[in-house]
């Protein structure tokens, strides 16, 4: 009875942050959206946006539009990774392109 | 000992190779552009480069040159030539603006302007003088723009490129940025231009042959199976942008002008042959 009481009360403390931080709320969403965004301008000052990230963007929108702030949110954190591999490959080209040039 | 030393001078050449190639000089560029593709394709003659896939597959080819008993751009070309010719409100014309009429001038396009210290296209200047002659400027990509810029590159074909980088440090900026675009890679797929038209060229990409980089820029603007249209250098760029997942940049922008200016210096010495078929 102890031991069945002590795994309920384990279970539930477990449960309650995990259940909050899987609903994802408007105002997560559009705190992980500027991220995204900041990073994709980031991108476009170093000549380098992906198209992906803002069809990513974009969905990321339409979907706070139905409410879902869940899958908005979602987007939004995959935007910013494509934003930041943009980043990271415009960084990283500055010096590799010289290694292409015909010789 | 000897082994270590070797090795230690081996990197130190390949830095200051690697250093070398990207600070060259144009010169040294074009002979390392046109020496590469020489090496690579011995069977092709030098001006056959401006023929782009066809100088590189007979099937291609003969396809092309059955195409071409009917030029698919000679609608264009009609379209240019009475849009070159006919005057603005002001009674003034396109040839009033350039040197010669507008005739045999497409070789020397782009070209450093001292005074702006920009890099003027022929489209560039198409629109400007327009705008001088106080008419609105055309669209770059299709439509009027490219008639009028197939009907000039018309009346200058065999023309041999002739693109200069004078001595001034911000016309070897403007190239230098071109070249730095031009082999780095960009987009989601990760390609440069030169992957596609430089390590890849001759090879397939789906079922469209890469043509060489060399005299890539010779045939524009073109006609292409694709669009069912004609097209400018910009609309090709962003197509080639879009392609790689990369956000094009606005047509006539710095980017576009300055990788026009490096692509059309390593075609130097080749024929102006615009305006073009391509699949």
């Amino acid at each position: 009875m102890f031991r069945s009481a002590a795994i309920l009360i384990l279970t539930a403390s477990l449960g309650l942050p995990l259940a909050a931080s899987a609903a994802a709320s408007q105002a997560d969403y559009q705190t992980a959206y500027q991220q995204a965004l900041a990073v994709h301008k980031k991108a476009g000052t170093l000549d380098n946006q992906w198209t992906t990230t803002g069809k990513v963007l974009k969905a990321a929108q339409a979907a706070a539009k139905q409410g879902d702030y869940d899958k908005a949110a979602t987007l939004a954190g995959k935007a910013k990774t494509l934003a930041q591999l943009a980043v990271d490959q415009a960084q990283t080209q500055k010096q590799t392109w010289k290694k292409a040039v015909v010789r | 000992m000897h082994k270590r030393v070797a090795m230690a001078a081996a990197v130190v050449i390949g830095v200051l190779s690697t250093g070398t190639a990207a600070n060259a000089s144009p010169q040294q560029d074009l002979q390392a552009f046109r020496n590469y593709f020489k090496t690579r394709f011995p069977d092709v003659a030098f001006d056959d480069y401006v023929n782009g896939p066809y100088a590189l597959d007979k099937s291609l080819r003969a396809q092309w040159k059955s195409i071409m008993e009917f030029p698919p751009y000679a609608f264009a070309l009609d379209e240019g030539k009475k849009l070159f010719h006919t005057p603005f409100k002001n009674g003034k014309t396109y040839a009033d603006c350039f040197e010669n009429g507008g005739v045999g001038v497409r070789q020397n396009y782009p070209y450093f302007d001292k005074k702006s210290g920009q890099i003027v296209t022929l489209e560039l200047a198409i629109n400007q003088c327009r705008e001088k002659n106080g008419e609105k400027p055309l669209q770059y990509k299709k439509g009027k723009m490219a008639a009028l810029s197939a009907y000039m590159s018309y009346m200058s074909r065999g023309k041999r490129f002739d693109i200069k980088v004078p001595d001034d440090p911000r016309a070897l900026a403007a190239y230098r940025k071109g070249k730095e675009y031009f082999y780095s890679r960009h987009g989601q797929l990760g390609f440069s231009c030169a992957s596609c038209h430089v390590q890849e060229a001759g090879k397939k990409v789906r079922a469209q042959l890469l043509a060489p980089a060399l005299g890539i820029v010779a045939s524009f603007p073109i006609y292409r199976s694709k669009w069912g249209s004609m097209g400018t250098l910009d609309r090709r760029f962003g197509g080639c942008n879009r392609n790689v997942r990369a956000k094009p940049f606005k047509a006539q922008s710095e980017t576009y002008r300055d990788l026009e200016y490096f692509l059309t210096y390593m075609s130097n010495g080749l024929p102006v042959a615009g305006p073009g078929s391509r699949p």
